[in-house]
């Protein structure tokens, strides 16, 4: 009997797997839930022992109970729809609408779960519009935030427009996709494409990716094949947590290109002693340093620079290793024993080391920093590419090039290296994380950019001598540089199941 | 047709954007070249500005530059003020790059190379008297002039002030202040740093803990709340420097200013405000001859250099007398005394020491003081009747009237010798036993072999393990026992005033921590760890103020931060330089430092206050940058 009851409750589990909607629901009132709390308690007075009721915290925490307590009405009863007939309600799919809402209230979990659960199936196209829609709507929100501020910045109103206007395209676009699909005009969707790719110069990579995924759909002749590149995209879309990652970067690319128009930089970079260690308010979200600077501009402007340093970092060693790795594999012998014991030195030294020792022989510069960074990583991508290549080069499909004819350097470049790059690509995901926090670590010991400039490890290194009197100073760009770590780890995870060709 | 209409809002909404980027853009241009000189905060108040106007004149119109220089500002680790001063140079128009080096070492050889505009840096009157606040940087011949600056004029005056008399070299002193800053604008004031000692009021009785202007922290005095503790309990401090340059006076540097100050006594000291005292020296009190050019010290009797012995100080029962007095004078003065002596420029002055008794002439010698002879006026403070001097320290007891006296010349008059001889570099060595050690060096210099000859009072003779050798003997209230990596151990000298009830030490033991990191330092502060702790950054304050424990107190230094020029740049031009000057926003770097930090006019500021101030002033900011563009036609 137990036995039997085990296995029962194992296929139920099984089955409720299949949903993400569920598993977005859950994440959505878990999320949602635990917001309000911390909301509740920095809203409680200890000294008077209650709550303060008009600060701006407690009706915000009020604002996230209500699609906790949806969410999980909502899972509950999605949960027994599919336990009696194997699917989720129509009325649960219905009334999810009413989570997207709170969108507005900053609960992006809460409108991830209702995009998710309103739809039945779920095309890429719509995964992406959604994504796309979200993004843009969290940087018109984060830039709202001006409003508090004294001056709006030069360009805020036309900027500002044209992000809504981006988030009512669409919403248009939704349901001409909706439309292309019922009626199976999707050659028309050609427009929509080009339009959406248009609208990722906001730094909305979704918009792009969503153009281009229409536009090859369409120039692929036979609508059976499928596109490889969509279909790991697809399995990325399937992972949760790796579209939460995608969304993070995503957003801070799209703040980071958007912030030229909708913030001040002078707000980051220049001293106002009237306004020196204010605590969090409205109009400095995050309060001021040490010379009166928002922590919060600061921290929007520091995502570029960080964002910046951590891709060109990365991309310098991936492209120098990896070119090294694969003239090594694929050559072998002496010159594969040339390059990589010469890297093998370079390995040899710690990475901290090597990237301190750069930055204090030719001085502190974003410039060096970059350099510095990408000099201690090619070993490592080195040896990644090289093992890939020679993994891939012993296959059939090489043999047979070779066969014909083919020239050494062409079937390196045509077939082994196309072939290799999956493990790169998530190693790269991987250390565009670490690339940042070796940044912010740099400009924590004053070896990284200069002071003045909002780096976040520079935010950071200012609010650490405050952390006993203004500790939101350090913790606010702490939690940024946590977030955007965990994002690129989060990414890398989900495009290592996506490539994995054993999940496919 | 909805396709067509979402991509008719879309490239609506792409027109919007940019037809409000160009409009926009036209704006910016015409308004950006006038409001960037502008500062956000315009301190200086009604009155000034109407001062600063007429200074102007009315004469023509002033002079955008084209294009403003982009200079390079120089720093030495700190970065809290590279921040604030870009800030305010970028605020005046500059376009200003910042090179902020990790060390000292990095910082002058960037300056040697001349690969700055500006460098931020500072200057310390360590004696508090006003020719040492400029000579050693400002006077063409000084021995840390490295900028370079060599005007006849300014040495003219420095050289006047130095040979007056403190009635008569205040103006002088003033005429400098104007010509310097004023006129030729050889630095940019920056602030004056405040100086602050944090000490633990529940250990120590907070009234023994001095904190004064210029001369190094002291230890005689020190009590602790109980009595009882003073043997048992050693007194806990830290410092940065774990490499101590060695326990002799004259070699000393910031490392061990301290000790060679608490280590060897000299004939007269600074007190807490800068004032030439005998308290806690070796005289009981000085004459100066009405020539303004001979000194009479007369010497006390009860101070004796002590040992150590089985690991403990001792008193070596040898009095210091006139003829160690001389002796350290002498070597003070003489370049050759040891290798690269750093201070002896400062005894220039100095014609010669000698141990004085012919008592006679003493009574026929005038002294400054109001008609009295030189013997009167050291008979006042005498505890007996001056009967005899003698030449011989062994001899001296001055209950039966046998006294010591030292007497100093100067080539010419110069009354703020008395401050070189409080300075450190001035502190009484045991002939004997320095001449014991270094003999190898005195009989011939040229072999002398920095790796394996160890001069007198290196630290290699007292760190602790196999070459323990301590041979220290120390004229003052304390000596180092032993040190390693991360203590120095000092204790009292038994024969220090053994009577005299405010100067002679009483706390045993000193154990000096060295602790690199200063939030380290200020953690072991407040776990107990040590007991006092110098300047503790501003942020920290109001931590401290909330724990009654703790007590801080505060006095302004001698401490002149400012810009120094490189003159071989942009700033040749001296409009460049009174536009950095004006654009040096002082009370807006004191409120960055959270009060931390003094206005300043010059380096004599600190130590004779003539009321200058030199206010920011975005319009005279805008003034020179106009006289620099017509002269340089940019």
């Amino acid at each position: 009997m137990n036995g039997k009851n085990q296995f029962l409750k194992k296929a139920q589990a099984r089955k409720l797997q299949r949903f993400p909607e569920l598993n977005a629901l859950n994440i959505s009132w878990a999320a949602s839930f635990s917001l309000a709390l911390l909301l509740l308690f920095n809203s409680f007075d200890w000294e008077l022992k209650g709550f303060i009721v008009d600060s701006p915290a407690f009706y915000v925490a009020a604002l996230y109970l209500i699609p906790a307590g949806l969410s999980l009405s909502l899972s509950i009863c999605s949960a027994r729809g599919i336990a009696r007939s194997g699917a989720i309600p129509v009325f649960v799919r219905r009334i999810s609408l009413l989570l997207a809402p709170f969108a507005l209230a900053g609960n992006i979990f809460a409108a991830i779960a209702g995009f998710t659960t309103v739809k039945k199936s779920k095309s890429l196209e719509y995964q992406l519009l959604t994504c796309a829609f979200l993004n843009n709507l969290m940087v018109i929100m984060t830039a709202s935030l001006n409003f508090f501020k004294d001056s709006l910045p030069d360009y805020f109103a036309p900027a500002i427009s044209a992000l809504a206007f981006t988030l009512a395209f669409y919403l248009a676009a939704m349901a001409a996709l909706h439309r292309a699909q019922k009626t199976g005009g999707y050659k028309r969707l050609y427009p929509i494409a080009f339009a959406s790719i248009l609208t990722a110069a906001t730094g909305n990579i979704f918009a792009l990716i969503l153009g281009l995924a229409i536009i090859s759909k369409i120039r692929s002749s036979d609508s059976n094949r499928t596109i490889e590149w969509i279909e790991t995209l697809r399995r990325i879309f399937r992972n949760y947590m790796a579209v939460l990652g995608m969304l993070v970067i995503i957003f801070l690319v799209t703040l980071s290109v958007c912030s030229i128009f909708t913030f001040d930089y002078a707000i980051a970079t220049t001293n106002d002693y009237s306004n020196m260690l204010k605590p969090p308010s409205l109009a400095f979200p995050f309060g001021t340093d040490d010379v009166g600077r928002c922590v919060f501009t600061r921290i929007v402007f520091g995502a570029r620079i960080s964002l910046f340093i951590g891709i060109i970092a990365t991309a310098i060693p991936l492209i120098a290793g990896g070119f090294l790795g694969s003239v090594a594999g694929n050559y072998g012998s002496k010159l594969d024993n040339g390059i990589m014991r010469i890297l093998d030195i370079f390995h040899a030294v710690p990475s901290t080391l090597l990237t301190i020792a750069i930055v204090a022989a030719f001085g502190a510069s974003t410039f060096n920093l970059i350099i510095a960074l990408s000099l201690s990583n090619i070993p490592v991508y080195a040896r990644t590419m090289r093992a890939q290549v020679m993994v891939v080069s012993n296959n059939e499909f090489v043999e047979a090039a070779r066969a014909c004819g083919r020239r050494k350097y062409e079937i390196l470049f045509k077939h082994i290296i196309p072939n290799s790059l999956a493990p790169m690509i998530v190693r790269a995901s991987v250390s565009i994380g670490i690339a940042v926090l070796s940044t912010s670590s740099l400009s924590y010991l004053g070896l990284g950019v200069e002071p003045k400039i909002p780096e976040w490890g520079n935010i950071l290194k200012v609010g650490s001598k405050y952390l006993e009197t203004n500790p939101y100073l350090a913790v606010y760009p702490g939690i940024f540089i946590i977030i955007l770590v965990l994002a690129f780890n989060f990414l890398g995870d989900g495009l290592r199941d996506a490539l994995d060709p054993k999940m496919k | 047709m909805k396709n067509l209409r979402s991509i008719a809002i879309c490239l609506f909404s792409v027109a919007i954007l940019f037809t409000g980027c160009y409009k926009k853009a036209d704006v910016e241009n015409s308004s950006t070249s006038n409001a960037s000189a502008v500062p956000a905060i315009t301190p200086a108040s009604s009155t000034d500005e109407a001062e600063s106007n007429s200074a102007i004149g009315s004469s023509d119109e002033l002079a955008v530059p084209k294009e403003m220089p982009e200079i390079t500002v120089l720093f030495n680790g700190n970065q809290e003020m590279s921040v604030v001063l870009q800030d305010l140079l970028e605020k005046a128009g500059f376009k200003v790059a910042v090179d902020i080096q990790p060390d000292n070492a990095s910082f002058y050889t960037k300056v040697d190379a001349g690969n700055f505009d500006l460098a931020f840096t500072y200057w310390t009157t360590t004696i508090g008297s006003p020719d040492y606040s400029v000579r050693s940087v400002w006077h063409s011949d000084g021995s840390r002039n490295s900028y370079h600056i060599n005007d006849p004029k300014l040495d003219e005056l420095i050289e006047l002030g130095a040979s007056q008399t403190p009635e008569e070299y205040i103006s002088t002193y003033s005429e400098i202040e104007d010509y310097m800053i004023g006129e030729m604008a050889y630095a940019a004031p920056v602030d004056i740093q405040m100086k602050d000692i944090t000490l633990n009021a529940s250990i120590l009785d907070p009234e023994s803990v001095r904190n004064p202007k210029s001369r190094a922290f002291q230890w005689e005095v020190l009590r602790y709340n109980d009595p009882s503790q003073h043997e048992t309990l050693p007194f806990l401090m830290s410092q940065v420097a774990a490499d101590l340059s060695p326990m002799d006076p004259i070699r000393a540097d910031n490392s061990t200013f301290q000790f060679n100050t608490n280590c060897y006594i000299r004939l007269v000291n600074l007190t807490d405000s800068d004032e030439i005292t005998t308290d806690a020296s070796l005289a009981y009190d000085y004459a100066i001859g009405d020539s303004g050019s001979d000194f009479y010290f007369l010497l006390r009797d009860d101070v004796f250099f002590s040992k150590v012995e089985n690991g403990h100080a001792v008193n070596t029962g040898e009095r210091v007398g006139a003829e160690d007095a001389v002796y350290s004078l002498d070597r003070a003065k003489d370049k050759n005394s040891v290798p690269n002596h750093p201070n002896y420029s400062q005894y220039d002055s100095i014609d010669k020491n000698e141990v004085f008794t012919d008592l006679d002439s003493l009574k026929s010698i005038p002294s400054k003081t109001g008609g009295k002879s030189v013997y009167d006026v050291l008979q006042e403070a005498a505890p007996s009747a001056i009967a005899s001097l003698t030449d011989d320290k062994s001899a001296a007891n001055n209950s039966g009237g046998v006294y010591q006296i030292v007497h100093t010349s100067t080539k010419y008059p110069f009354p703020q010798i008395l401050n070189v001889l409080a300075h450190t570099s001035s502190g009484v060595l045991s002939k004997d036993q320095v001449e014991k050690v270094n003999a190898k060096y005195i009989s011939d210099p040229d072999s002398y072999n920095v790796q394996t000859d160890a001069l007198y009072g290196e630290q290699s003779w007292y760190i602790e393990g196999e070459g323990y050798d301590n041979n220290l003997v120390c004229s003052g209230p304390y000596i180092p026992i032993k040190k390693n990596d991360y203590q120095c151990i000092f204790e009292l000298n038994p024969g220090f005033m053994p009577t005299d009830e405010t100067y002679a030490p009483k706390i045993k033991t000193i154990d000096y921590k060295f602790i690199k990191d200063a939030e380290t330092a200020f953690s072991a502060l407040r776990a107990g760890e040590i007991h006092v702790l110098y300047t503790i950054s501003a942020s920290k304050f109001d931590i401290l103020n909330s724990d009654p424990t703790f007590m801080t107190k505060d006095t302004p230094s001698n401490i002149y931060h400012y810009l120094a020029y490189n003159y071989n740049g942009v700033f040749s031009n001296i409009n460049l330089r009174k536009a950095v000057q004006h654009a040096i926003d002082q009370e807006l770097v004191a409120l960055a430092f959270q009060g931390r930090r003094v206005p300043t006019y010059s380096p004599i500021t600190s130590v004779l206050s003539t009321g200058k101030v030199l206010k920011a002033d975005p319009d005279m900011v805008a003034y020179y940058l106009s006289e620099w563009a017509k002269e340089t036609g940019n």
